[in-house]
């Protein structure tokens, strides 16, 4: 079922510790569910409780007292923020100079050429903070894994090999 | 959740776990029945709650979670009735621990009631 497919994918937005443990059984209850008429509502509730619960889990996830952070994962993602934060500046001062010059924004006033380039820069800056962020935050959950796994082994739900 | 865990939640107070939000105090509601899994919690919510309260997946489960962690209900390792039904499914139950917070939610929300039935307000609302 295609909306099944969908809900599955909405899913990937949820912590990966929440969404392993019951993302199975949410798409089984989501399949259940399903109605056969009014589907547009089905789905306006079931989008509703997505925007609502995927944060509150989110939130519940990052304020675990067991969290574990990966510094060398942490020191990768910064090294790797500055390096595309730098390519993202340059590409964006290039791309707001090349749009000047071939005339995009035709005006000769020093104002919409000032206010085009800040445009660049600030849209780039923006694109450069959103995947620093993210790539950050995926180091600083990396050792979030062996947590669950060992919490999983210890209470006898998997088995060490 | 490991033995010390467990033994963790034990020594909380039942009144510690209070006031629970609706979706919680629903659910505790659904398995103070009995073992059920989560589209029989929701359909049981639904039906007890007269179609005004509808679990959805992303809420239901958010809050099994919390249950399971605060050691209020417990899954279940073995089916109430396999042949009667699809193996994948969890089923969860309430613990101890769970009915007496549930009884103290219960105990907590009557002296509410009671408070509010008492107030000039409600007294003359009342039919003769």
């Amino acid at each position: 079922m295609r909306g099944e497919f969908l809900y599955g994918a909405l899913l990937y937005l949820y912590p990966k510790p929440f969404r392993t443990r019951f993302g199975e059984e949410m798409i089984r209850l989501f399949r259940e569910c399903y109605p056969d008429s009014r589907v547009g509502r089905y789905w306006l509730d079931s989008l509703r409780d997505f925007f609502v619960s995927a944060p509150r889990e989110w939130r519940r996830e990052i304020c675990r007292p067991d969290r574990a952070i990966d510094y060398t994962g942490l020191a990768d993602a910064i090294m790797c923020f500055i390096v595309v934060g730098t390519l993202l500046v340059g590409w964006g001062m290039a791309g707001a100079s090349f749009a000047i010059n071939i005339g995009v924004i035709s005006s000769d006033s020093i104002f919409w050429r000032q206010a085009a380039a800040s445009l660049f820069m600030a849209l780039t800056l923006f694109i450069g903070a959103i995947v620093g962020v993210l790539s950050t935050w995926a180091a600083t959950r990396s050792g979030r894994i062996d947590t669950t796994c060992s919490r999983l082994i210890t209470s006898g739900r998997i088995t060490a090999r | 959740m490991g033995k010390r865990a467990a033994s963790k939640v034990e020594q909380k107070a039942p009144e510690e776990f209070l006031p629970l939000t609706p979706a919680v105090f629903h659910i505790l509601v659904a398995l103070g029945d009995g073992e059920a899994h989560g589209y029989a919690i929701m359909q049981n919510v639904l039906t007890r709650t007269g179609g005004t309260v509808r679990l959805s997946a992303g809420t239901l489960y958010g809050a099994v979670s919390r249950l399971l962690e605060g050691g209020l209900i417990t899954e279940l390792e073995e089916r109430p009735d396999p042949e009667m039904d699809d193996t994948r499914r969890r089923y969860y139950r309430l613990s101890d621990m769970g009915g007496r917070v549930l009884a103290a939610e219960i105990h907590r929300l009557s002296d509410l009631i009671r408070a509010a039935r008492a107030t000039k307000a409600v007294q003359k609302m009342r039919p003769a």
